[in-house]
């Protein structure tokens, strides 16, 4: 253990190789298409949402300030419509998407449609009260009350509207972090009512919407498909999936300082699927954290045998499950993620690690090639875990690992994250895919790094927590 | 946030451009000739106020719906069936107002696009439609009648409110009188899809 500890960084270089070296084909990069395909079927669902406002539209009528705003509503009205069963789809953690988009890009779209979602919904409300207002010659809030109390199930739009913008308010970081995280999160389940008490009014009162047609079947198939979805992934799946596989805790062991790893076993394990890189949503079933489930990645590759999840104790749950009996059931949901070695489109790989970050890397090593470099970032030698297995990694698969440790301003963390420090430790930087997992502060900079490094964007695998 | 403002720009630009096109193409800005046959060089739109994409009610006389970023300066293909164009003979009618032509030879009946208007789930209206439909009959550029063939189920009044209102503006852009907004709107552009007929 010569090697942790500062000074850093410290090389360990493994340049015995024994035998034939195997060729490997260049990777194929899995989920490319998959991609394509969602990204070009969201946009062909999203023209067929205004196209169903253009074909129900006489060409050549809209005309003067009320009926342009009215028109300006309904336009808006559809997009908001689409954007909110997109929303809910996206969390219907369906493995058709999950399987296919990263955590991290599902939950930056979430984040972006749902700012886009309640300032649609806002404008669309205050489209159409001041279309309607200026058209028919009354005042605002006369409109107003003609509208709610006049037009069929406005009442509950205008409670779903109340949902969505205090949703909305809440989910502002700075608002978010001033909150336990449970409560926020059963306060930011509520959004599923926004749901059921908006669409009744986009079929009854939506012009293109309540007339029968093409477009109202259309628009209900879709809103089907996606409660469909819904109970799909969040109700038949996870069940299906748990009388399968019947998990029970079978070991928990000490890492390192406040770190620990679970140990599952269960049945047919290979029959999970799962991947190195990928997690689940646990829920451990003890009398007092039963109600809640967390993610974490693997920590070791899935081997049919046990699976591994290993944990930080940063709060009060977490602090709760080091003490986890052997016996405890498990109920899961996923595998999620994209973190998987099949999405890389170089050969060889870099992987940046960041304090417990390194669960999914370790979990990952296993499934890349030889040459693999490892840079693990750890504030202080008390926190690296895993040296004995990483060691026997890197005897066995040719790994080089960089310990990198210290406060960021200590000379070695200094040093290494630059450009020029990041260089010279991994030369052939831009001919790698990069998988990077630790704390938001820490990929950030290191994305700029490698962005300065010239590594293409779709070589950088991302895996925030 | 860059993704939320593109975003946004996005839809705001699409929503005006999507408005803009659908603008396009009202025959003169929801106003037809009140006074018979026009000065066959006016060309049509002679009195009425092109209308732009963003559907401001201009009241210049320009001779065509053109506007910033008009399609054409030729004007709405309507416009070569009006008197002056392809009749055989300037038809010298002088009717002026609402009053009807006494030759019915050049009257035309235009069927105007069916608008969807209101919810047709009701109770007591099973095959009632939600859409609105009128029918109109021209002379030269003068509408003699309105007649509605379609009518959404509530309120039933709109249209009767409407017509004569229409009738003597000789426009589709007579307002909401009723309280309907969603009817009388939906009226009043299958009214002017008819008259963008003409």
């Amino acid at each position: 253990m010569r090697a942790v500890g500062p000074p850093p960084p410290v090389r360990r270089s493994h340049s015995t190789t024994f035998g034939p070296t195997a060729r490997v084909a260049r990777p194929q990069a899995r989920g490319r298409w998959a991609r394509r395909w969602l990204t070009l079927g969201f946009w062909a669902g999203l023209a067929a949402s205004v196209g169903i406002w253009w074909l129900g539209t006489p060409q050549g009528t809209i005309d003067g300030t009320g009926p342009v705003l009215i028109e300006a509503a309904r336009i808006t009205g559809m997009l908001a419509g689409y954007f909110l069963l997109i929303q809910i789809l996206l969390m219907t953690r369906v493995g058709w998407l999950d399987r296919r988009l990263s955590a991290n890009d599902l939950l930056r779209l979430h984040r972006d449609l749902g700012a886009m979602l309640t300032i649609l919904v806002l404008t669309h409300a205050s489209l159409f009260i001041v279309g309607s207002a200026k058209y028919d010659g009354s005042s605002l809030f006369a409109e107003t009350k003609t509208i709610v109390t006049g037009y069929p199930d406005m009442i509950s739009a205008l409670v779903a509207t109340g949902f969505l913008v205090g949703v909305a308010l809440l989910a502002i970081r700075s608002v978010r972090l001033i909150m336990p995280y449970e409560l926020w999160y059963y306060l930011h389940m509520t959004s599923y009512l926004v749901l059921l008490l908006g669409y009744g009014h986009q079929f009854a009162a939506g012009r293109d919407l309540s007339q029968p047609g093409p477009a109202r079947y259309a628009w209900a198939a879709l809103t089907l498909f996606v409660v469909v979805c819904l109970i799909w992934g969040r109700v038949i799946a996870p069940i299906r999936l748990n009388l399968r596989h019947r998990l029970r805790v079978a070991d928990v062991t000490h890492e390192g300082t406040d770190m620990f790893s679970v140990y599952v076993r269960g049945r047919d394990l290979h029959g999970l699927q799962a991947r190195a890189g990928q997690f689940f949503r646990w829920r451990f079933m003890t009398g007092n954290g039963w109600w809640q489930a967390h993610p974490f990645s693997l920590s070791a590759a899935p081997n049919g045998q046990w699976l591994r999840l290993t944990i930080k104790a940063v709060g009060h749950h977490t602090e709760q499950l080091k003490w986890l009996r052997p016996g405890v059931r498990v109920l899961v949901e996923g595998p999620s993620g994209v973190f998987t070695a099949d999405r890389r489109i170089r050969h060889r790989a870099l992987l940046i690690a960041g304090g417990s970050g390194i669960a999914p890397i370790r979990a990952l090593l296993e499934e890349l090639p030889r040459g693999t470099i490892v840079v693990y970032r750890a504030s202080s030698p008390e926190d690296i875990i895993f040296t004995d297995e990483l060691e026997w990694l890197a005897e066995s698969r040719d790994l080089e690992i960089f310990y990198v440790v210290g406060s960021r301003t200590d000379p070695g963390p200094r040093e290494v994250m630059t450009p020029k420090g990041m260089r010279r430790l991994v030369p052939d930087v831009s001919r790698r895919d990069v998988y990077l997992c630790g704390p938001p502060g820490l990929i950030e900079a290191s994305v700029g790094i490698l962005r300065r490094l010239r590594v293409p964007k779709k070589q950088i695998h991302l895996d925030p927590f | 946030m860059r993704r939320i403002i593109l975003g946004l720009i996005g839809t705001v630009l699409g929503t005006a451009l999507l408005l803009g096109l659908k603008a396009q193409g009202s025959s003169v800005g929801g106003t037809v000739a009140a006074t018979g046959p026009q000065d066959p060089a006016a060309g049509p739109g002679a009195t009425g106020g092109p209308p732009g994409p963003g559907g401001q009610p201009g009241a210049s006389g320009q001779p065509a719906p053109g506007a910033p970023g008009g399609p054409a300066p030729t004007g709405p293909p309507g416009a070569t069936t009006g008197p002056g164009g392809t009749s055989p003979s300037a038809h010298p009618t002088t009717t002026t107002g609402t009053t009807p032509p006494t030759t019915t030879t050049q009257s035309r009946t235009i069927t105007g696009t069916a608008v969807a208007a209101r919810t047709a789930k009701s109770p007591n209206c099973g095959e009632c439609s939600g859409s609105m439909q009128v029918r109109i009959v021209v002379t030269g550029k003068h509408i003699d009648s309105i007649s509605t063939i379609q009518q959404s189920n509530r309120p039933l009044n709109t249209a009767s409110k409407l017509t004569p209102l229409a009738l003597s503006a000789q426009s589709s852009n007579v307002g909401n009188v009723s309280g309907a907004t969603y009817s009388a709107l939906a009226w009043e552009q299958s009214l002017q899809s008819a008259i963008n007929q003409i």
